[in-house]
């Protein structure tokens, strides 16, 4: 081809793919760098690494010298780091020795490994990923100035806050732990609770760039081995830059994608964990995350709470009870609300009808108007209260409660009933003991609202069919969302609706407990 | 989907249908209708003795479950098309176009009942407004598969329907009077027989057991589940039926809809009335399960026998043809119950019972009998 290309278009093109290519090529020569074998020069090991990590503020690089005059260096990141423990197990002795540079070609890193590190246990190093992944690990690189390679001694500190009560899922009495941003702290409050070897925990990681560590439980014998076989193929099949909470892997790995309703229990509570495990089902700790994941999970499951299994069995399911009752009161109640006062006046009884209508004469906007006005007002306060501190958040609900139930009535915005309503779902919402399933609760009413609406009672059941076959549809690993309700499992009603006390709960559930059926043996029913 | 999932799924959760949950989808399709239209034409013809023709109805029902038996038993896992097939060969085209286009008229006619029905609290709103939403909420259940629906119909069954027709029975009590049902056969058994002929083209209706048998999960346990069917259908229809009667005495005769008229006498203490218009729940229900049924059936029979790999375009279609049948079909209320007294009185016997009976005949004449049985592919 000849001539000058002049076309901005095939030039703008041209830019693009040159540019393209030269990301390409650079990517290529970060890849050979990392993968590049450690030299024996000191120096020019530290340079490949500066150089790579653009000289990162957070990693040092310490020179030393041995008494016999061998020149070092000790990479560690900091704050990943012992400080105490790396000068007195690593820098101390070191400095002690009488290696001179003439000893070089002995295998000196070998000496390191066995004389030096004998707590935090050391490893030898042999490219320069080796070497960052294992110092963002809390280990400290040693280099000999001509010995090839390095030695990784584990002195590592972990940043991690006490365990604490979970913040979503309280109980009165019951146990208090929650989980908390480390995993391996997590994994022992499971292992607290099942000191089994049947307790089996893969570890994965996940995550190109945070490398994040996945540890999947399950209890042999217990577990159906195809359930943790599915579970570890989704999580391998997983290929993402970073995982930096349990939710990115709930929705990389969950069956249903597009929904809104949670189908996988995220919980804070190590209880909680470990009784799904003994239900037959999988747990996902994420390290780095405060919320393990447990899974199969039903609906039926989201409307459970810890708490049930710590008091009287008859007091839980009357709780239960309560709690359907709340979920289906704060589904439909403005939908009904809107959809009674709009078209079926007849069925309100006769004095609180006057009642209402008094109340709403001087109301300029349509019942929905007032309903939804009020709705994204709650919404907006509530969510946020949720972000704001403590301090300001008190003064957000008086502010939020007084412009909205007093001046808002007063200035004839709306009336004095949909407060009640509307403060009634908000209050009634939140026995709900799973907070995802509030989330779509809140988002589900909305349709419901717009279908009392357009059709009345007629919308709100058009909806709400539309809803329950979305529900219905549904599935968990293979297990029905709904079930037991829906399809109908006798055998799970023990621990559905009404939780029946434990000397009659002798089977798991039917939908997960696969292996091994039974709970308890004779004696204790 | 995954190995997992395939296996859990046989184990636990089927992707075919259960045979309760058949029974059950049946059960609410009949319930929605007994109810509603059917109410209203028998109780006109059959006044006091209705309950005779509700209990005839059963035992014809129950007859007619046991000649799908033995056809299914014959021909176990087949459906109806590859039965004909074998025993009609290209005659089978009438019948089984018939029932395609009778499922689909069927289901355009519960739109223009469920309008009709209604008018009778939202007298002004157009039409379309009612049957639009039900029939896509038809379309869309079918897509998802009757396994689905079959769930949602479960919930609403128990968890709403049962517990709200119990409440409201209990609140009618009350004013019922059990000697307004006598005298007994004061008109003779004419209109019994002829109250009788319309339960039986109800449960004619569920000849299309024989278009999702295949996909059942156990055929062998089927049969207990049809016949219990029939005896919850039955139940409900006594109750829907002779509640009227013992409520309003010789007076329900000449009511447009007796049982809805029952429901708006409900007072609970000195405020509370009016009750009605939550009995929409139950209609709405009825009503949509029995359009699913019907454009389900129908779909998944058009594409068997033209070998489709999935039904959701002909599910669409249909209810597209349905929804503009609807509009067209009866003119006015007399019209639509005299439509609906033809088909459940003679169409839907013909087809339902008499099209499976002379299957069976000529299985036994012929002595066809499939041994091997290899459960269908397609997943409804």
């Amino acid at each position: 081809m000849t001539g000058i290309v002049t076309d901005p278009d095939v030039l703008r093109d041209l830019r693009i793919r040159s540019a393209n290519l030269i990301d390409e090529i650079e990517e290529v020569l970060f890849r050979n760098q990392l993968s590049r074998p450690l030299s024996a020069n000191l120096t020019n090991n530290m340079a490949v690494i500066q150089g790579l990590t653009h000289q990162a503020a957070d990693l040092q690089f310490t020179k030393f010298a041995c008494r016999g005059g061998l020149q070092g260096a000790i990479l560690f990141a900091i704050d990943f780091v012992n400080y105490e423990l790396m000068v007195a197990g690593i820098v101390e002795p070191l400095t002690g020795l009488n290696w001179t540079q003439a000893e070089v070609g002995r295998p000196l890193l070998e000496q390191v490994a066995k004389t030096i590190a004998p707590v935090g246990g050391a490893e030898a190093v042999d490219n320069v990923k080796g070497a960052l992944d294992s110092i963002w690990s809390g280990g400290a690189v040693v280099f000999l100035d001509g010995t090839s390679g390095a030695v990784s001694i584990n002195v590592g500190k972990i940043n991690k806050r006490s365990i604490t009560r979970p913040v979503s899922e309280q109980v009165v009495m019951g146990p208090h732990a929650g989980f908390i941003e480390d995993g391996m702290t997590n994994l022992s409050l499971v292992r607290q609770r099942l000191k089994t070897p049947r307790l089996w925990i893969d570890r994965m990681q996940v995550g190109r760039h945070t490398r994040t560590a996945v540890y999947l439980l399950s209890l042999y014998g217990v577990t159906d081995g195809a359930l943790v076989d599915e579970v570890k193929s989704r999580l391998c099949q997983i290929n993402i830059d970073g995982v930096l909470d349990s939710n990115y892997l709930v929705e990389l790995v969950k069956s249903d994608r597009w929904t809104i309703f949670p189908t996988v229990l995220r919980t804070e509570r190590p209880d909680r964990v470990a009784a799904g495990l003994l239900e037959g089902r999988v747990a996902i700790i994420v390290d780095g995350s405060p919320l393990a994941i447990v899974a199969p999970a039903t609906l039926p499951m989201m409307m459970t709470s810890a708490a049930d299994y710590y008091q009287n069995w008859m007091v839980a399911t009357f709780l239960r009870i309560v709690r359907y009752i709340a979920l289906t009161a704060s589904l439909l109640t403005p939908g009904l609300y809107v959809a009674l006062t709009t078209y079926h006046q007849e069925a309100i009884p006769t004095p609180l009808l006057i009642t209402m209508a008094a109340a709403r004469s001087d109301v300029p906007l349509p019942a929905v108007g007032e309903v939804l006005l009020l709705m994204v007002l709650f919404d907006i306060i509530r969510e946020a209260g949720a972000r704001v501190p403590t301090g300001i958040g008190s003064a957000l609900t008086i502010g939020g409660t007084l412009v909205v139930g007093q001046a808002a009535v007063r200035a004839g915005i709306i009336s004095s009933p949909i407060i009640i309503v509307v403060a009634g779902i908000v209050i009634a919402v939140l026995a709900i003991p799973n907070p995802e399933l509030v989330q779509a609760v809140r988002f589900a009413t909305y349709p419901v609202i717009l279908g009392g609406a357009i059709l009345g009672v007629y919308g709100i059941l058009f909806v709400t069919i539309g809803l329950a076959l979305h529900l219905a549809s549904l599935e968990s690993f293979g297990v029905a969302y709904l079930s037991p309700a829906a399809p109908i499992r006798p055998t799970d009603f023990k621990d559905f609706i009404i939780r029946l006390p434990w000397f009659r709960q002798t089977t798991r559930p039917a939908q997960t407990g696969y292996t091994d059926v039974m709970r308890q043996g004779p004696r204790s029913s | 989907m995954s190995t997992l999932i395939a296996k859990r799924a046989k184990h636990r959760v089927p992707l075919k249908i259960g045979h309760w949950e058949l029974a059950f989808l049946l059960t609410t399709m009949a319930a929605g209708q007994e109810s509603t239209v059917f109410n209203s034409i028998m109780t006109p013809i059959v006044g006091r003795d209705i309950w005779l023709s509700v209990l005839l109805g059963m035992g014809l029902g129950a007859l007619a479950v046991v000649i799908w038996s033995a056809l299914m038993a014959r021909f176990p896992r087949e459906g109806i098309e590859t039965i004909a097939a074998q025993l009609l060969g290209p005659l089978r085209w009438p019948f089984l176009v018939a029932f395609v286009v009778l499922m689909t008229v069927y289901a355009a006619i519960a739109g223009r009942t469920f309008t009709s029905l209604s008018a009778i609290i939202f007298p002004t709103t157009p039409p379309p407004m009612f049957v639009v939403p039900l029939f896509a909420l038809a379309v869309y259940g079918g897509i998802l598969g009757i396994q689905v629906v079959a769930r949602v119909n479960q919930l609403l069954l128990f968890y709403v329907d049962v517990p709200a027709g119990m409440i409201l029975s209990m609140l009618l009590m009350g004013q019922q009077r059990m000697q307004r049902i006598l005298p007994i056969l004061a008109h003779g058994w004419v209109p019994v027989v002829s109250g009788g002929l319309m339960m039986m083209g109800l449960y004619s209706q569920l000849a299309m057991v024989l278009i999702f048998a295949p996909a059942t999960v156990s055929l062998q346990k089927l049969k207990g589940a049809l016949l219990a069917a029939v005896g919850m259908i039955g139940l409900m229809a006594m109750g829907h039926n002779v509640g009227p009667v013992l409520q309003f005495g010789a007076l329900a005769k000449q009511l447009a809809w007796p049982s809805f008229a029952q429901l708006r006498l409900i007072q609970v203490g000195r405020d509370i009335q009016r009750l009605d218009v939550f009995a929409v729940v139950l209609w709405v229900h009825g009503y949509w399960i029995l359009v699913v049924m019907n454009l389900k059936a129908s779909s998944l029979l058009l594409k068997r026998l033209f070998h489709f790999d999935q039904d959701h375009w002909i599910l669409a279609g249909l209810a597209i043809a349905a929804y503009g049948l609807s509009t067209v079909v009866a003119a006015t209320q007399d019209v639509l119950f005299r439509e609906v007294q033809l088909l459940n009185q003679w169409i839907f016997p013909s087809l339902g019972l008499g099209f499976p009976l002379l299957l069976l005949g000529l299985a036994a004449i012929r002595g066809s009998r499939r041994k091997h049985q290899s459960a269908r592919a397609d997943n409804i």
